[in-house]
């Protein structure tokens, strides 16, 4: 068996096992799925140097064969499956690390820790994949399972509607990409990649399966005008948030568009497309997590725009930078949200307006949360400034001007919010009693900080200038790597920090005035309502969903019901009818034996010709 | 001739008894004339020339079923008038399909051509029939021998009393 | 031989029919046997009947109708006793109240 299959297999065998016996083993269960990813990550470096030394690795095998349609399974290592096998695996162990404290003393831990072993297999399926179908297999996968660990506190009712909202309004999504799929095999008559993407197909076919497949990808990636669950997805367990909001789940949809960029590029307009919903997403985003108060919602909302600036990235054409910002977000928001989880753990609140004071009494936490937050914002030489600055480069060189203003203003944004959300838990005097109490976390907890934290700070070099850019190298095959564009360093840098400026005038002192936005002003209602997406989705979907639902359901008991009631009750008619020959008088019966003897009798005449 | 008078003779008596029978509201009436259509049974048999079977029906019959029927009349309360309850519709179907019966019946019986055999009947039908019991019927013979034990020791099982 | 055969096989079909009418009609379950004797005894006439004029000389319709009378012998006293055991358990013997199987 190849080692590449033993990096799949193991979390899958975890999952087997816990579900059998989670139950039982309880808190145990944590080292059978911490175990199997400690060999799956050590796996995994071992298939980064092999890609690292010009390995690249294809297994395949039918498993199931329709006419001359054949379904292929297999195991794809290059550069850009081997980076994500890393970044899965080693971001999964961390989290599944940190959830040993944080699920400390829940009931259904086993199954908990199956889940999450599952999540991480169906996640490493897509990575592997070299077919579509398997992608969009695994796609699925992590979509159920997702839904499963969303909907982890599903006693709660917030937590169980979010994960349906999570489940349902991804498949939206799905439905897109499901009809490209179909395009796709129409058009092209297979789905292995490597040989859709040596094909010429035309221009505008192209770009409609792309475009297709981008609809998937909105929805998993959570980009506009699909965002809405991610936030809400916040209801599941932080190390869950963590795992799938920022190095997983959220991911597949970019991996996704990375993965099939040769079909993008053959239709163009897709890119354009991709650019300016991720421009989009990104602001926006940006925007909402100003006025947010929840702790993890501000991470939610900087999440989308994280992930709209991947978009971004890959639809201006700085392919590399996309991935690359994949990549170092999958390892600085991972942290945040853990550190989020962290103090959430010791406050028992997630309201950020009821913490403050919190670096005192948590120095692991905040230091590490501080790290996380200065390569959200962007600020050299944490890991989010090198590939946030080259996506900015990318749209500033293919020509995007808007989008490249719209970039450099939503760092600004970025920095404000992301220093607002850190000067408040962690700085200043205590606001209420919540964080009497709060301590530094485990070590079992803060153990993982410390390594995300230490990735946060280094993981961008290796795409920075100073190592001459060997991320972009690695990955991008073909793709030529962006000249550092220093200019436009120098502005994303002095952007990010006015905005931290303005988080520290408007938080620290007393230089802005604190009423500086009216509540009732009219931006400020738009963006505590989310742009009233919500709303705008559950008049514009929901309720006339719940019309043609109840039309249904009418129509249901009224006519088909009634079909089939009506079918029953001719036959109880007749059944009616017919009792009264069950009279029960052996006579009446004996009559009709003397008249079936008549007709007998009747019937011989007529065969003996007697007439 | 005179085989016609005595034939239609004891076939008034006969179908006069049956009816009186089947109409009878009275149990004891019923078995005393189902007696008597016993008798006019065997007279019809002589009249055919087996004396033998008709020694048998009134031995048989008149002497061993009248008599059970006798009893069991006693064992179970025989009103004075049993009423004839059937309903309508049994009686109205009743009446046509044995009218149509009876009906078919003649005209097939009519419609027929009998191949009759004008050889003498036997004689003596008494050692006649004790020899066919024991040639070519000693089958049926012993059958019903078993049959008739079974049925004994089944009625006295039914009809005896549960014990609790 | 002055009467014909046909006139011995309505006579036998006359007085069947008059037992089923017994039969199909009567409410009381020791009418209902008396009836059934007469039925047997209209096919006994008919078998000897069928003996005397079509095989004088075998007499095996004659063996027929004695078989059939050990037989009814038979019935009657299975019948009745089956008749008493009802009229145990129901105290009745109108066929009226054995409907344990009607609708």
């Amino acid at each position: 068996m190849n080692y590449l299959s033993i990096i799949l297999l193991l979390p899958v065998l975890s999952f087997l096992v816990l579900v059998v016996f989670g139950k039982k083993w309880g808190e145990k269960s944590a080292y059978v799925s911490i175990g199997a990813m400690v060999v799956s990550f050590a796996l995994s470096i071992y298939a980064l140097l092999f890609v690292m030394g010009g390995g690249h690795t294809e297994i395949t095998f039918t498993w199931a064969s329709i006419g001359s349609f054949k379904l292929t399974f297999g195991l794809l290592l290059d550069a850009l499956s081997a980076m994500m096998l890393v970044v899965v695996t080693i971001v999964s162990l961390l989290v599944q690390i940190f959830s040993f404290g944080y699920m400390h003393g829940d009931k259904r831990i086993g199954w908990f820790y199956a889940c999450l072993s599952m999540f991480t297999a169906s996640m490493l399926l897509l990575v592997y994949s070299p077919n579509y179908v398997q992608i969009y297999m695994a796609w699925e996968g992590v979509g159920v399972f997702s839904y499963l660990l969303i909907g982890f506190w599903f006693e709660k009712r917030s937590a169980s509607d979010a994960a349906k909202k999570a489940f349902m309004v991804t498949r939206f999504g799905d439905l897109g990409f499901g009809v490209g799929l179909v395009l796709l095999y129409i058009v092209a008559g297979t789905l292995d990649m490597d040989k859709v993407f040596a094909m010429h197909l035309p221009e505008a076919t192209a770009a409609l399966i792309a475009i297709l497949f981008f609809c998937g990808a909105v929805g998993k990636s959570a980009q506009f005008p699909l965002h809405v669950w991610l936030p809400d997805a916040m209801e599941g367990p932080t190390p869950v948030s963590a795992l799938i909001h920022s190095a997983t789940m959220v991911a597949a949809g970019v991996y996704l568009v990375a993965r099939s960029y040769p079909l993008f590029e053959m239709g163009p307009v897709s890119l354009e497309v991709v650019a300016i919903i991720g421009t989009i997403t990104a602001f926006m985003a940006a925007t909402i997590a100003l006025t947010a108060t929840d702790i993890k919602k501000v991470l939610a909302y900087s999440t989308i725009s994280q992930l709209g600036y991947m978009m971004m990235g890959l639809g201006v054409g700085a392919y590399a930078a996309g991935v690359f910002h994949l990549m170092t977000h999958a390892f600085f928001k991972p942290l945040l949200f853990l550190g989020a989880g962290s103090v959430i753990h010791a406050v028992h609140s997630q309201e950020i307006f009821d913490m403050g004071g919190l670096g005192k009494k948590m120095k692991i936490t905040s230091i590490t949360f501080l790290i996380g937050g200065l390569a959200l914002a962007g600020i050299p030489p944490f890991a989010g400034f090198w590939s946030k600055d080259e996506i900015l480069a990318g749209a500033f060189a293919s020509g995007h001007i808007t989008i490249f203003i719209f970039g450099l203003l939503t760092v600004l944004l970025t920095a404000f919010y992301t220093f607002r959300l850190i000067f408040i838990v962690f700085f200043g005097k205590p606001r209420g009693h919540h964080g009497d109490h709060a301590h530094e976390s485990p070590a079992v907890m803060s153990m993982p900080l410390i390594i995300l934290g230490f990735f946060a700070l280094t993981a961008g070099l290796i795409g920075s200038p100073f190592a001459q850019n060997a991320f972009q190298g690695f990955i991008a095959h073909g793709h030529e790597a962006e000249a550092p564009n220093y200019m436009v360093m120098g502005a994303s840098c002095i952007i990010a920090l006015i905005g931290i400026g303005f988080a520290y005038m408007k938080y620290m002192t007393n230089v802005l005035p604190s009423n500086v936005i009216s509540k009732d002003n009219f931006f400020y209602k738009l963006l505590v309502n989310k742009y009233y997406m919500d709303e705008f989705y559950y008049y514009a979907l929901i309720v006339p969903t719940h019309a043609v639902a109840r039309a249904a359901l009418a129509f249901d008991q009224k006519v088909v019901d009634g079909a089939v009631n009506g079918v029953a009750w001719v036959s109880m008619q007749f059944g009616k009818g017919l009792r009264h020959i069950q009279t029960g008088y052996v006579q009446n019966y004996a009559l009709y034996m003397v008249i079936g003897l008549v007709v007998l009798l009747i019937w011989s005449i007529k065969i003996l010709g007697l007439f | 001739m005179i085989e016609q008078v005595i034939f239609f003779a004891l076939a008034a008596v006969a179908i006069i008894s049956a009816i009186a029978v089947v109409l009878s509201r009275n149990l004891f009436h019923a078995v005393m004339i189902l007696g008597g259509f016993l008798l006019t049974i065997a007279g019809f048999y002589f009249l055919l020339n087996a004396d033998f079977v008709g020694i048998m029906q009134v031995f048989v019959y008149v002497g061993g079923v009248i008599v059970v029927m006798l009893f069991g009349i006693m064992l179970t309360p025989h009103e004075a008038n049993i009423t004839n309850a059937a309903k309508l519709q049994q009686k109205l179907g009743t009446y046509i399909a044995v009218a149509a019966l009876i009906g078919l019946l003649a005209m097939i019986f009519i419609r027929t051509t009998f191949i009759t055999s004008p050889a003498e009947p036997v004689k003596d039908t008494v050692s006649l029939a004790g020899k066919l019991f024991m040639t070519n019927y000693v089958l049926p013979f012993e059958v019903i021998s078993v049959l008739l034990l079974a049925a004994l020791v089944g009625a006295i099982i039914v009809a005896r009393k549960e014990e609790h | 031989m002055n009467v014909p055969l046909e006139w011995w096989l309505i006579l036998s079909a006359v007085l069947f029919g008059i037992g089923l009418i017994g039969v199909l009609l009567r409410r009381n379950a020791v009418m209902i046997l008396l009836s059934v004797e007469l039925m047997l005894n209209a096919s006994n006439l008919n078998l000897v009947a069928f003996s005397r004029y079509i095989t004088p000389n075998l007499a095996s319709g004659q063996m027929f109708a004695l078989f059939v009378m050990a037989v009814a012998a038979a019935e009657v006293a299975v019948g009745l006793a089956i008749i008493l055991s009802i009229y145990r358990n129901v105290r009745s013997v109108d066929l009226d109240d054995f409907n344990i199987f009607r609708w």
